[in-house]
């Protein structure tokens, strides 16, 4: 792979996600967030953000918080929430927490409570009408079958059966009533190793985590108790983009929501996760 | 990703797509680690023999039926090619997701099931790639297997598709008899059917060229934001380069103006090349608004009057205003004229009312200006759809 055409290759990734996070933009207006996990893809996401708008960031960027992420996550939040002068919302679903939900009590409706559930809590309590999500096809079977302009519910659900019809650059097929929202996807065509390799180029900050300490890392990070960590001597970028290129284990691996059942992730994201 | 390819693997329903796919993804050693242990799991407690097609059908209904329902899309490497499988369903109903997934595609598989007749879903998928100008098409007969790898059947199912191609306006490319379910000819060639002396589909692959993208320079603009007493007209630079202190046009006003400032994220930049997303500020600080082109080379036309072919994709009454969408422009249209119906099914001409899928020649009224390229020579201006009351896409066109 010679680096000019991937650097191309990268150029032309970022100008259809800024395309897309502009039109998003110019629908939705104060009506439209950005989810913010702090990992890498939506870390990249946020970059492109304000990329496209030369600098800041004109919309609220909401972080999902379940009380169950890595400390690192939090501080890394914190400081660049502070550095890029970011309108965060913290979206947690208090009541359940209070009731002690947690992953030791069942994984699956505890994704549903302290994630889909603190979503639909901030949806109705900031009016807010659209998402710009960091999900990418290569990531899950079940997210290849997205659309980049994505309809949900009232009641979040995902009719993916009838997916709307997305041709070309065209993401005007999106009628919904009062009630529902959009999920919007600007990095779904990237992989996962053109959001290293992007990420090394433009110089995004990324959490520690992804760096190998003793033999492992974690490829994907979210919740600490239901994230593993993967065996690894990739301690800095360029590294991970080395071994992204010979890997054959998946993406997910580590994350508990991928694997329970065949079709959890499927139910999941039927009911509103990302 | 250098040596990219995006292949738009159509076809009738039950054909063998999402097979293809899979047994592609299996044979080019591009699956992680354990995917073909969570599908022998899948095949288990369906109580079904194996099936490659589960790596792209992920939803349980779609296994259960044995049904792509849904467009999805996957990497793959292959050779020197990196490729970008797009599957699509084949089921007349679910065209829209047909079109979704193939409109971003610079190449086709056509795929035909040796064992049945060539039916009009064969046919409709083959003329939906040629409007979609998608020129390099590969046509696979599958199944070779059932038919015992016969060759005189696969001479006879060539010659057949090699009419409906003549019928439609493709020029006929390669032809290869392959198995997907066993791997015949996908990623090596057979020895099952030695009488074969043509490529693998690998080496097809390996080989095949894309057309490149027309250079004029055009600069879309979505939205003008301001920002320290600067009106920064943000849009896609999507074909051509761009210096400071060029003269543009603004279409459709046709005015020229220079480039003063070109911004990319918090910087100003010399020169710009497409693709990329800017920002531009013309001299006197001029302001855009969305909708607007800036141009130069080879300039588009302006116009209110749009000659185009269209495919239907909703319940349509052509005496209803309707917008037009192309590129970021959006104007009310109305038809001026039905030139020609066609059933996309048999290609044959039929009378009115416009049904959903059917094609049609028409005239389009715009209530301003547009900008316009015919689709030949570019692809954002010279492509839209017609939009409704309800922001449903009511049918999407190609400028003639």
């Amino acid at each position: 792979m010679t680096k000019n055409n991937n650097a191309e290759y990268l150029k032309a990734l970022e100008t259809e996600s800024i395309y897309i996070i502009r039109e998003a933009y110019h629908k939705y207006r104060d009506k439209l967030a950005l989810l913010w996990s702090m990992g890498k893809d939506s870390t990249a996401l946020l970059h492109l953000a304000q990329k496209a708008f030369f600098g800041k960031v004109p919309f609220p960027v909401i972080h999902i918080d379940t009380t169950y992420k890595f400390k690192e996550i939090y501080e890394f939040r914190d400081r660049l929430a502070k550095k890029y002068g970011l309108r965060l919302i913290i979206a947690k679903n208090t009541s359940a927490l209070k009731k002690n939900m947690s992953p030791a009590k069942n994984r699956y409706r505890c994704c549903q409570a302290l994630k889909t559930d603190a979503l639909k809590l901030i949806t109705k309590r900031y009016h807010l009408k659209a998402f710009l999500v960091a999900i990418r096809r290569d990531e899950h079977l079940i997210r290849a079958k997205e659309r980049v302009f994505s309809v949900r519910n009232k009641n979040f659900k995902w009719d993916w059966r009838n997916p709307s019809l997305e041709i070309w650059s065209e993401y005007s097929d999106t009628s919904m009533d009062k009630s529902s929202h959009l999920r919007i996807h600007p990095l779904l065509a990237w992989r996962e190793i053109d959001i290293w390799q992007y990420t090394k180029k433009v110089k995004i900050p990324v959490v520690n985590l992804y760096f190998s300490k003793k033999g492992n890392r974690y490829r994907s990070i979210g919740c600490q108790c239901c994230c593993q960590a993967v065996p690894s001597t990739a301690s800095n970028i360029s590294k991970i983009i080395a071994e992204l290129n010979t890997t054959k284990i998946a993406e997910r691996s580590g994350r508990c929501q991928d694997k329970e059942k065949t079709y959890m992730m499927q139910k999941l994201r039927s009911l509103g996760y990302m | 990703m250098p040596n990219l390819i995006k292949i738009v693997v159509a076809g009738d329903v039950n054909s063998g797509k999402s097979t293809l796919i899979g047994r592609y993804l299996y044979e080019s050693g591009s699956l992680n680690q354990g995917a073909i242990e969570d599908i022998q799991q899948v095949c288990k407690n369906l109580e079904r023999n194996f099936e490659f097609a589960y790596l792209l059908d992920s939803f349980q209904e779609e296994r259960e039926k044995e049904l792509t329902i849904n467009t999805t899309q996957c990497f793959c490497k292959s050779g020197k090619r990196n490729i970008l499988f797009i599957d699509v369903p084949g089921h007349q109903e679910l065209l829209k997701n047909m079109l979704s997934g193939a409109s971003h595609a610079d190449t086709a598989i056509l795929v035909i099931d040796i064992n049945k007749p060539i039916n009009d879903q064969t046919k409709r998928h083959a003329f939906i790639l040629k409007f979609l100008g998608i020129s390099n098409i590969i046509t696979i007969i599958n199944k070779m297997d059932i038919c015992n790898f016969n060759q005189a059947e696969f001479l006879r199912t060539k010659k057949l598709i090699l009419d409906v191609f003549k019928n439609i306006g493709i020029e006929f490319q390669e032809c290869l008899p392959v198995s997907s379910s066993q791997g015949e000819n996908l990623f090596k060639r057979s020895k099952m059917m030695p009488w074969y002396k043509g490529k693998s589909l690998k080496e097809l692959l390996d080989n095949i060229k894309i057309k490149k993208n027309p250079d004029n320079f055009r600069f879309l603009i979505q939205d003008v934001y301001k920002k320290g007493g600067e009106n920064i007209a943000a849009g896609i630079l999507s074909s051509g380069r761009i210096k400071k202190k060029s003269a543009v046009f603004v279409y459709p006003e046709q005015k020229e103006f220079r480039i003063e400032k070109i911004k990319y994220f918090n910087k100003s930049i010399r020169f710009a090349k497409a693709p990329l997303a800017i920002g531009i500020t013309l001299n006197n600080n001029y302001n855009l608004k969305r909708g607007q082109v800036l141009c130069a080379n080879h300039l588009p036309k302006i116009t209110q009057t749009i000659l185009a072919k269209i495919i239907i994709t909703r319940p349509i009454n052509p005496n209803t205003a309707l917008s037009f969408h192309c590129a970021t422009q959006n104007e009310m249209v109305k038809f001026k004229r039905v030139d020609q119906i066609w059933d996309t099914a048999n290609l044959l001409p039929k009378k009115g009312p416009l049904k959903i899928n059917d094609l049609a020649q028409v005239i389009l009224e715009t209530a301003h200006k547009v900008v316009t390229e015919k689709y030949q020579d570019s692809h954002s201006l010279g492509r839209f759809v017609l939009v409704d009351s309800r922001q449903k896409i009511s049918a999407i066109g190609v400028i003639l």
